[in-house]
């Protein structure tokens, strides 16, 4: 039951930071909605394993019988957590670089700097 | 089969540690990429699969097949080629170190045969890819990156989702458990590996990205890193419940291919044609997935990599990417390499390019498939016509050594795999190189680049989504 709605609220929060990385013209807040967007992927790992149970998987003794949670997904997301870290960290350096350089985080402004630049 | 992975990293770490000495990591990188090279006969030839670790289906399998050989081929080929041309540039130990590095993740994607493993590598050898393409630290190299960043880990995360409910399912990671899988989470994972494919639509961050990286950068994203989803999605569409991928690749792929053509014919910056046409042969190769395609990805990677170094060491030179600056300016040489690329894309005989474009041409289904296929080939060498029509200058004398070294290899390749794939029905190709540089002559005046619209962020990620959700639809309908 927790892990079903889990599942669906980070399913929801997906969706926000998509719809979010495409409405803002702010490309610190384009970069915070794709962070949206890897949070709910991290959580929705944590669902798919509380789906059987919300024990934590240290079980001693008989453990046909209890509620513990599927240690697999949690194991794996712990990468996808350190490789979301990586990429907001590296994202914000490319946007520290741009704004030293055009001193704005505008998004068509600075397309539109590039765009004049070529011609 | 594990030291094909490991090597290289290796290689890196040593690399690394020995930063501040430029020569000796250049060294380093050449002695790494040959070790791992002298590796590769033993896994081609062996046939072998593997698991690590002792969890039975948990652990992460590993095997090498006849999908993978052309691709494990084509990354030491165009990994010697880069490091070669990258001597006494004024690299740094950590360039060879990310690019050592790569190789190995490159190679560990194409043994892997589980889906967590291969999301990882994936983004390790994207994060590596970011960093290389702005790697000289320019403003438009970090937007470029940038770009790419934010659309490849978005549709990465759709790739997790995807596995996330293959999981769910299943309860394994193992590739083989797609077998029997929904079809939601197929099109998620189609969908996520599509915005790496360079497919026209779902990933138009690629010009910008390819036409700015460094010289050395450019051809390993354009001849590895864009390799990734067509290696990944042919061996997905073995699986039953990717039974629907195939009308859907032959529709978005002829659609590429074209349109890609016509992007860059109308373009007036060498790096941006070469570019485009990267989109157009991604087309071509996904037209009918398969073992031709494979083969293929093999041989643009060779002659995309020879492109990609001649104009690039050209533009470096020179000051310029125009084309039409260079006429008189480049030497006979470079002249000569540049003309054994172009007629290798545009599909000549006797080259690698008409081996593998013609047999994938000639298994086309239908004979409409096939007269669309004929005329994006057409297009390809119209817009190779610009550079076939170049007027070398008077000077002879040659690049440095190991650039010679590098151009030598891969022109070697190219004209080998030609002669020896090389059967009579091939001559049909010369009618697309024929017709493709008459039209050139004919329409030369009227070339004008076509606006970069489709290539801003904001429309870049709308029609990927917009994409995405048709492809969602096409899945329900061609699978119920």
């Amino acid at each position: 039951m927790t892990g079903t709605i889990v599942i669906y609220f980070s399913i929801s929060g997906m969706l926000v930071g998509t719809i979010g990385m495409i409405l803002s013209k702010d490309l610190i807040k384009k970069i915070l909605s794709f962070g949206i967007v890897e949070t709910s992927i991290n959580l929705m790992y944590t669902g798919i394993s509380a789906r059987s149970g919300i024990i934590p998987p240290i079980v001693s003794g008989d453990f046909s019988s209890a509620f513990y949670a599927d240690p697999i997904p949690q194991a794996v997301i712990i990468t996808g957590i350190v490789i979301s870290f990586a990429l907001l960290c590296l994202s914000l350096v490319f946007a520290i670089i741009i704004y030293n350089r055009y001193h704005t985080m505008n998004v068509e402004t600075i397309e539109m700097i590039f765009e004049r630049e070529t011609q | 089969m594990i030291a094909l992975v490991f090597l290289p990293v290796l290689g890196g770490i040593i690399c690394l540690v020995l930063k501040d000495k430029k020569s000796v990591s250049s060294n380093v990188a050449i002695i790494t990429v040959f070790a791992s090279g002298s590796v590769l006969p033993f896994v081609i030839f062996e046939d072998a699969s593997i698991i690590l670790g002792k969890w039975g289906s948990l652990g992460i399998g590993m095997a090498v097949d006849e999908f993978a050989i052309p691709f494990l081929l084509s990354t030491f080929i165009v990994m010697l080629a880069v490091i070669l041309n990258s001597i006494k540039r004024g690299y740094d130990g950590f360039f060879y170190a990310l690019i050592l590095i790569l190789y190995g993740t490159l190679n560990s994607i194409f043994l892997s045969r589980d889906l967590f493993s291969i999301f990882v590598t994936i983004e390790l050898a994207s994060i590596i890819s970011f960093i290389l393409i702005s790697y000289e630290k320019k403003p438009r190299q970090a937007w470029a990156s940038l770009k790419y960043l934010l659309l490849s880990s978005l549709g990465l995360n759709f790739y997790l989702l995807g596995i996330g409910i293959v999981y769910m399912e299943t309860g394994s990671f193992a590739m083989d458990s797609l077998e029997h899988v929904s079809t939601i989470a197929t099109v998620l994972i189609f969908g996520g590996l599509a915005v790496k494919s360079g497919l026209f639509f779902f990933s138009m961050w690629l010009p910008d990205a390819h036409s700015n990286a460094p010289i050395e950068v450019s051809p390993i994203l354009s001849g590895l890193i864009v390799k990734l989803d067509v290696y990944l999605s042919i061996r997905f569409i073995t699986y039953s419940s990717f039974g629907w991928m195939r009308d859907t690749y032959m529709i978005i792929g002829i659609v590429s291919a074209i349109v890609g053509v016509v992007f860059a014919v109308n373009s007036k910056n060498a790096k941006r044609v070469l570019a485009y046409h990267t989109i157009s042969q991604v087309g071509f190769m996904l037209v009918n997935c398969d073992k031709s395609s494979a083969w293929h990805g093999f041989s643009h990677a060779v002659f995309k990599t020879l492109l990609f170094l001649v104009v690039g060491n050209i533009s470096a030179r020179l000051g310029t990417k125009e084309y039409s600056k260079w006429s008189g300016k480049i030497t006979k040489v470079e002249y000569a390499f540049l003309l054994i690329g172009s007629l290798a894309i545009a599909g000549f005989p006797m080259t690698s390019g008409c081996v593998t474009k013609e047999i994938i041409i000639h298994g086309a289904c239908c004979p409409s498939l096939k007269i669309l296929l004929l005329i994006a080939s057409a297009g390809t060498a119209m817009s190779f016509s610009k550079f076939i029509f170049l007027k070398p200058g008077k000077s002879s004398s040659w690049p440095a050594a190991n650039t010679v070294a590098a151009y030598s290899i891969l022109s070697g390749v190219i004209i080998l795999h030609g002669i020896i794939g090389f059967e009579i029905y091939m001559f049909e190709s010369l009618l697309a190189v024929i017709a493709g540089v008459a039209t050139y002559l004919l329409l030369r005046k009227f070339l004008r680049p076509l606006p970069v619209y489709f290539e801003r962020i904001d429309s870049a990620l709308s029609s990927y989504l917009i994409f995405f959700l048709i492809s969602i639809v096409l899945a329900i309908i061609l699978s119920s």
